[in-house]
């Protein structure tokens, strides 16, 4: 038998954000009035705000028109202007085609795809080990890739015609109309909301001027806001100032509405947050029963303000016999008691909720005040068409999926593997086809909850609230640049198995690693095995899409939105 | 596109296709050529291009269509290739040993086709409405974990009630029962042999036994229909798996009988 190959155990910090972050740099920091007003004392020895600054962020130096972050990106770190200035360029953004997006040459080619599939492995799990010890190193040379608006084709697009953006100057011309853009100076913060909100950057930001910033993994940023006061209220200012007008200006029953009246449904606006932001842990250890879940509206109460959901899930039910019945549920882009709100706006007499909005686990909304409503919303809008009521009047028994969806929070994915059993012939050529593509280790189990005819198999359904984010000590899981895929970055797990307890659908597997000779990893200091966690990544490094769905010879596996399955399902049923 | 689009599409293209084939040999053979030769050829290159369709399978990562499209092709050129055949041999049964066993292997190859075709149309239904469901690899260990529950609710039985009458059945009936899938035609064919043979075995026994015995026996009998679910699998998801196993290889076959057809005809016969 083959020796065991010995690997010292992987720690938070083992791969910090920048290895060349030094002691000098953190002093440098800690002088700053942003970090020199934080109690130190109040950091835990495991994760010392020293120790924060020095392994969880890392100072970038951007040149006149490189792009920070990007509108539509999903990002994990928030950003501190330490010098020079940045433009965040307001709605509308920049046109996609001018982002530098990159999605063909980030994914393999087809030969380069084939190439590593004909590199499989007979032994499973087999890992280079020598990169874990490389990829610190890696990360100092700066493989990211870093694009710049002076890189765009249509640079006169971006400038207007006669501005030559590339002669040297230390300061970027501005953008031409109709973009426009507001700067940020030093000492400010951004991409904070999308890091800890687990959200899609709102705006593109770039570098002015030459500047220093400050990027702080979302960890980082977790830890200093928990321990601080002035931060946490800072972030929650901008989530006002900022945020709050993006949510509104993007509702469609806002849309269109001037400046000034915006500027006013923003002030009468209220931000209400409903259950807990860590469902995952209540709904995993109550699964039988079903964790409570707080109501954001009761069934006939009287409305006072029309609610926009900003995120999380909300549950429309109303009573049916001794329960409650499940019409609809809402999340992000939604809006509920309209209904009632503008029936009586037109009769003028009160009309308490038809149905009840609960939030299933965590609900975010924005209440806007009936008296906001009458003003701006409802003389520009007509009746609604349909009413969320109206869903009561379907037969009990079309309810199942529903039900199923929403009891199971299915309701949560955005790509699931759903499987029509009625169609699958059990050929198994999904599993293969995903192990072809993982080095001959298949990152799903086709089993699975089942309801009639469907299967939602255990497979990352990269969830709208990808709860196993949360808490991953170095940001090994994370959501790809484009797509917004969840995937793993194997070089960086430490197989600590948080995302793993965190995945309410159990899809995240812990897997002990092995050299190309067969031999397993192992800690020298413990002898237990090194486990690196392991999921679907949608295949998101090839062309092709996911391998799963596309080899199924029958059509029976599919990745879908549950809403748009839902959809369906009841546009069949009616 | 749409199924029914897809569909369409490659029945319009397929059945347009073999009309062209089909005019051109006749037209070959009016004008006093060998139009077994365009036929001959055409039906060569159809069982080269279904039999890429395995070899597609294997490179997944190829941006060259969905397998469902592949699989969609396939159909539809295994149709065209039949009524191909029979212009191009103008019989059922040709002569002589060679032909024959060309034309026993493409009957093979369309036959088994078609069975298939029909059961990966019955059977996964079949398997969606038992309410259970199981990898076919897993099928052995489920079921002897069915026998390792019933034999310790058997033991803990003879131990409560000092009677050895569930015992004796275990090691008279259900043992054999328990052994391995069991009844697997009658599961194949959606019979009920299998719950019928659970129920009148159970019937039979419950005559001798106390309370306290027939609640034990209630819940062997559960165990029980739970392993005829787990058979029923175990036959559907064998026949999904071996009717390949007769359609593959013949396929393989054909074409190298059809290769070397190919180069006797035109060493001999052009």
């Amino acid at each position: 038998m083959n020796k065991a190959q010995l690997l010292q155990r992987p720690k938070r910090w083992d791969a910090p954000f920048d290895p060349s972050m030094s002691d000098y740099d953190v002093d440098a920091l800690l002088a700053r009035p942003e970090f020199s007003s934080l109690d130190a004392s109040r950091f835990p020895a495991a994760a010392p705000l020293r120790g924060i600054l020095k392994n969880d962020c890392r100072i970038v130096r951007y040149d006149p028109g490189d792009i920070i972050v990007r509108e539509g990106d999903y990002g994990n770190s928030a950003f501190l202007v330490l010098s020079g200035s940045v433009q965040v360029v307001l709605r509308p953004g920049l046109p996609q085609g001018l982002l530098g997006r990159t999605v063909e040459k980030a994914k393999k080619s087809a030969f380069g795809a084939l190439a590593g599939m004909l590199k499989r492995s007979e032994i499973s799990e087999v890992r280079d080990t020598s990169l874990y010890a490389g990829q610190a190193s890696a990360k100092a040379r700066g493989r990211e890739r870093r694009s710049s608006l002076l890189d765009a084709g249509e640079r006169a697009v971006l400038f207007g015609a006669g501005v030559d953006p590339g002669a040297k100057r230390d300061r970027i011309p501005p953008l031409a109309a109709p973009f426009k853009t507001a700067v940020l100076a030093p000492g400010a913060l951004f991409g904070e909301i999308a890091a800890l909100g687990r959200v899609q950057r709102t705006a593109t930001v770039y570098a002015e001027t030459e500047c220093r910033v400050l990027e702080m993994r979302w960890q980082a940023l977790r830890d200093v806001k928990n321990r601080d006061e002035t931060w946490r209220n800072r972030i929650e200012q901008g989530y006002r100032d900022n945020q709050l007008h993006n949510h509104l200006v993007e509702h469609p029953l806002l849309a269109g509405l001037d400046p000034k009246s915006l500027q006013a449904v923003a002030a009468g606006t209220l931000f209400e947050t409903y259950g807990s932001y860590e469902w995952y842990v209540e709904y995993t250890s109550g699964r039988t029963e079903g964790p409570e879940e707080p109501a954001a509206a009761a069934q006939g109460d009287y409305p006072d303000g029309l609610l926009l959901v900003i995120g999380g899930f909300g549950r429309v039910s109303s009573g049916l016999g001794h329960g409650a019945r499940t019409l609809t549920y809402l999340r992000n882009g939604d809006h509920f008691g309209l209904d009632e709100l503008y029936e009586a706006w037109t009769s003028g007499q009160d009309c308490p909720y038809e149905t009840s909005l609960t939030a299933l686990g965590y609900l975010h909304v924005l209440r806007i005040p009936y008296s906001v409503v009458a003003e701006f919303v409802f003389p520009r809008i007509k009746r609604p068409a349909s009413r969320l009521a109206d869903a009561a009047a379907r037969p009990i028994a079309d309810d199942a999926l529903l039900e199923w969806a929403v009891e199971k929070r299915y309701i949560n994915g955005s790509k699931t593997m759903l499987i029509d059993l009625e169609r699958c012939v059990r050929c198994d050529d999904c599993v293969r086809a995903c192990a072809d593509t993982h080095g001959g280790n298949p990152r799903f189990l086709r089993q699975g909850q089942t309801l009639g005819k469907w299967m939602v198999a255990n497979a990352c359904m990269h969830c709208v609230d990808p709860v196993c984010m949360i808490g991953c000590p170095t940001g090994a899981i994370h959501r790809t640049m484009e797509g917004g895929s969840v995937v793993i970055n194997d070089l960086t797990c430490i197989g600590c198995g948080t995302c793993a307890n965190s995945c309410p659908y159990d899809n995240i597997r812990l897997v002990p690693i092995r050299e190309r000779d067969g031999r397993q990893v192992i800690d020298p200091s413990s002898r237990e095995p090194i486990l690196k966690a392991t999921k679907c990544d949608l295949c998101h490094s090839l062309p092709t899409g996911p391998s799963c769905e596309r080899a199924c010879p029958h059509g029976a596996l599919q990745r879908v939105d549950m809403q748009t399955l839902l959809a369906k399902a009841e546009a069949f049923a009616g | 596109m749409s199924t029914w689009r897809q569909h369409a599409l490659y029945w319009g293209v397929g059945l347009g296709g073999w009309l062209l084939v089909a005019g051109w040999a006749l037209r070959a053979e009016r004008t006093l050529r060998d139009g077994a030769l365009i036929t001959g050829y055409v039906l060569f290159a159809l069982m080269l291009a279904l039999a890429l369709f395995n070899l597609r399978k294997r490179f997944i990562v190829l941006p060259l269509g969905t397998i469902r499209a592949w699989m969609n092709a396939h159909w539809v050129l295994g149709a065209i290739a039949v009524p191909l055949y029979f212009q191009h041999t103008g019989s059922l049964w040709p002569e002589g040993f060679y032909e024959r066993a060309l034309a026993a292997c493409f009957y093979a190859v369309t036959l088994s086709g078609i069975g298939g075709w029909a059961l990966e149309r019955l059977l996964p239904r079949r398997l969606a409405h038992l309410g259970l469901e199981v990898i076919y690899e897993r099928i052995p260990s489920e079921i002897a974990a069915l026998r390792s529950r019933t034999e310790a609710l058997i033991v803990k039985a003879s131990r409560d009630t000092s009677s050895d009458t569930l015992g004796r059945y275990y090691a008279e009936s259900l043992l054999w029962f328990f052994w391995r899938p069991r009844f697997l035609l009658s599961q194949t064919f959606g019979g009920a042999r299998s719950e019928r043979w659970v129920r009148r075995h159970s019937a039979a026994v419950r005559r001798y036994l106390n309370e306290a015995e027939r609640r034990v026996l209630d819940e062997i009998e559960q165990l029980a229909l739970r392993k005829c679910q787990l058979d029923a699998h175990y036959a559907m998801q064998s026949v999904l798996k071996l009717w390949l196993f007769v359609h593959v290889p013949a396929a393989m076959l054909l074409i190298a009988l059809a290769c070397w057809h190919l180069l006797v005809v035109h060493v001999y016969a052009l």
